[in-house]
């Protein structure tokens, strides 16, 4: 799907008029973006899981997610940094709200491992980190809102309610760009979920097998065990 | 507050190239570098594995007792010995066959633990 994606970009989508070949930059960014803050507001849904049901695994879902988004996150801060330097002659614009506010909600759930890490208690730490981060998911959409609602932005506007400004390749590539960009975040994070289980598994296996004393004490961790 | 003038004239090919070039290779590292610590996470899980099913070996039974006893006694008896204990076990059973014997009946013994 990401092949695809790219050969779209690069072999149908036509250039921009304005931005001419840069702005290829922008089906790689903007996916990346959007994926970021759906994968944060996901972690934050995943965290009311563990909240109702009290059951770890969907702490561990949510870490995953939030995990997964922050490095979503940085890839689409680093390509847009680029597209900046290309288009503006800058690395990053303070005054643009779009990026300020992207950089903002980065920084917030940069603070969720450091958090989990502080709290030595796994129970402790899984309940509040869920609170962190259904608090953390529900500030996204309302940040989104506040920073479409200003007036004062430069940053240039793909997606608008009444349909984009896209003309219909562009429009298909950016959508195929966005589902390849969501397929490879769900992939991810089947596989990390899928890693972390068979670690946990194991360790309980173990620990069946062979008592508590064959199973070395995990060393103080950000990540649920 | 600084306006920059987004309907700037289109950059050339070869001044836009570099840094299409550029997000496109720097998309790609992040997302190898993460599969590779995945991929070394996945081996570390695999390993501990193996290790699992050499400690449930020693610790079941004379079936594969002639290698791991072998083995124990070369590494002592605690926990951490143990997994140094299997590796000469492993050691000691090549020369006997001991390994495969032993693997083919902790394949059986774990059939009911499954």
């Amino acid at each position: 799907m990401i092949g695809l994606a790219f050969a779209l970009v690069f072999f149908y989508a036509p250039l921009d008029a304005d931005q001419g070949f840069i702005q290829k930059i922008f089906y790689l960014h903007v996916p990346l973006a959007i994926v970021s803050l759906c994968g944060f507001v996901f972690g934050g849904a995943l965290a009311i899981g563990h909240l109702r049901s009290g059951e770890r695994k969907w702490d561990m879902r949510s870490y995953v997610a939030i995990h997964l988004a922050l490095i979503f996150g940085i890839a689409g801060l680093v390509t847009g940094s680029i597209w900046a330097k290309a288009s503006w002659g800058h690395w990053w614009v303070w005054s643009d709200p779009t990026l300020v506010s992207f950089l903002i909600v980065l920084l917030l759930f940069a603070t969720y491992q450091p958090l989990r890490f502080s709290i030595e208690d796994p129970e402790r730490q899984a309940r509040y980190a869920s609170v962190f981060a259904i608090v953390a998911g529900a500030f996204v959409p309302l940040n989104f809102i506040a920073v479409r609602a200003a007036q004062e932005y430069v940053h240039p506007r793909v997606l608008t309610l009444t349909g984009g400004n896209l003309p219909g390749p562009m429009r298909l590539t950016f959508l195929v760009s966005v589902l390849a960009i969501a397929l490879l975040y769900l992939t991810f994070w089947k596989y990390e979920m899928a890693a972390k289980s068979a670690r946990g598994q194991l360790r309980a296996l173990r620990r069946t097998l062979l008592g508590d004393d064959a199973v070395r004490p995990l060393g103080r961790s950000a990540a649920p065990s | 507050m600084t306006m920059f003038p987004f309907a700037a004239p289109a950059l050339p090919l070869h001044t836009a190239g570099p840094y299409v070039a550029a997000a496109y290779i720097a998309f790609v590292v992040i997302v190898l570098v993460y599969v590779a610590i995945m991929a070394i996470r996945l081996q570390r899980t695999e390993r501990e594995l193996v290790a699992l099913r050499r400690d449930v070996a020693d610790a079941r039974g004379p079936a594969a007792g002639g290698a791991a006893s072998g083995g124990r006694e070369a590494g002592g008896a605690g926990p951490e010995s143990r997994e140094a204990g299997g590796a000469a076990a492993d050691a000691a059973g090549a020369g006997s066959g001991g390994r495969e014997a032993a693997a083919a009946s902790e394949d059986r013994e774990q059939e009911p633990v499954a």
